[in-house]
């Protein structure tokens, strides 16, 4: 056997590093490694660059997305709807930084967002929509974009700075929605880092309640 | 907020699989960030689709596909013709490499990287299987029984399947040709 050469590929390798072999492949592995200095070096390698990634990515980024992309709740990407529209507003100014799609994926809280073609399902009762349509409502009140369901309507006029109370809402069914929005705010932590002070605005509007009558 | 049993599924298989799949990544777009995206994206997708799965293939197996499905999806959007994928023929090599643990790795060398962007262009359309098939066959340069194994296929269907790619592709590839034309 040629000390320098491989006789181990390493798909089987990242198999045998992920316990995926079955047992006789196993042993050929094992029986291999223990012969082969450039197959055990390899495995080294790879095991050290597993680490590293690992301390590198840890899993919690990942479980944001998860969270984020199945129990984000149609008012809370209505909250962040709102909250990207203030934060793309700032970010428009000339000087501003590019907004990178990683962020808009974030913040439609999406699985399935395809360059081009970015969807926000939770939000978009009529199917797919390109995030193009998606930018378009944030840059008009929610209303615009019929349909959006009742409960949309009236969380965008709780959360936009310059809307006067629903005159045909009770201050008690705005002050509840605050308080859903608050908890809800509590429970997903995963929200953009970017819009946080968006987010603080918002929560300073919903604490002081609407004055609806 | 208390982990749920989906969130503690999906970080193990994380920390089990996470690492070859970004490598796997890495090796086909060459670029950390988008693979870091598809391996993040891959493993979303698993956690959305793993009931249908469940019981036919190993996690490593439907993550491997998944990551190479994604990630040829994703050059797919930036690639240009380079003509560099050659002309596809089924390799029948199996009978000499057949139990070989050896198969040729992705080096990732730039003629390579034409080839999988070409190969892109031509798997638009197919299948998950199938342009997972034709990727691990033209471009990794596995063989067929091994393409069949990490399918969990026979290598007859996998030889067919191939067989029927490759007159589609050469189809697609000399309109593409011809548009490429000035």
């Amino acid at each position: 056997m040629n000390p320098s050469s491989r006789y181990i590929s390493d798909l089987i390798l990242e198999r045998y590093i992920a316990d995926a072999l079955d047992a006789t492949t196993r042993s050929r592995v094992d029986a291999l490694l223990a012969r082969s200095p450039a197959d055990s070096e390899r495995l080294k390698k790879l095991l050290a660059d597993s680490k590293e990634f690992l301390q590198r990515h840890p899993p919690e980024e990942l479980l944001g997305r998860f969270r984020a992309g199945t129990v984000r709740p149609m008012e809370l990407n209505a909250l962040v709807a709102r909250l990207t529209r203030m934060t793309l507003e700032e970010a428009h100014r000339p000087e501003a930084p590019y907004i990178s799609l990683a962020f808009v994926k974030q913040c439609v809280g999406s699985q399935q967002v395809p360059r081009h073609a970015l969807q926000n399902p939770g939000f978009n009762t009529q199917g797919d929509s390109p995030i193009a349509r998606f930018i378009v409502t944030l840059e008009g009140l929610l209303s615009t974009v019929a349909p959006v369901p009742q409960r949309m309507f009236l969380l965008e006029r709780l959360l936009h700075p310059e809307t006067q109370p629903h005159p045909e809402v009770s201050k008690r069914a705005m002050e509840e929605l605050a308080a859903e929005l608050l908890d809800l705010v509590e429970k997903h932590p995963d929200l953009p880092a970017e819009l946080k002070p968006s987010l603080a605005q918002v929560i300073e509007k919903l604490k002081q309640r609407p004055g609806a009558k | 907020m208390s982990e749920s049993t989906a969130e503690r599924e999906l970080g193990a298989i994380y920390r089990r699989y996470g690492p070859a799949i970004h490598r796997r990544a890495l090796a086909l777009l060459g670029n950390e960030q988008e693979a870091l995206d598809v391996t993040q994206d891959s493993f979303l997708a698993y956690m959305e689709a793993r009931s249908s799965w469940r019981g036919e293939a190993s996690p490593f197996t439907i993550l491997y596909q998944i990551v190479t499905y994604r990630a040829v999806d994703r050059l797919r959007r930036r690639a240009r013709w380079a003509g560099a994928l050659g002309t596809l023929e089924l390799r029948d090599e199996d009978d000499a490499a057949h139990g070989d643990l050896a198969q040729p790795s992705m080096e990732g060398g730039l003629a390579q990287v034409e080839a999988l962007c070409d190969l892109a262009i031509l798997t638009q359309g197919e299948s998950p299987e199938v342009l997972s098939a034709a990727v691990y066959h033209f471009v990794d340069g596995w063989t067929l029984v091994e393409v069949a194994r990490e399918l969990g296929l026979d290598r007859k269907k996998v030889s067919k399947m191939l067989q029927q790619f490759i007159r589609r592709a050469r189809q697609r590839g000399s309109e593409t040709e011809a548009r490429a034309k000035p």
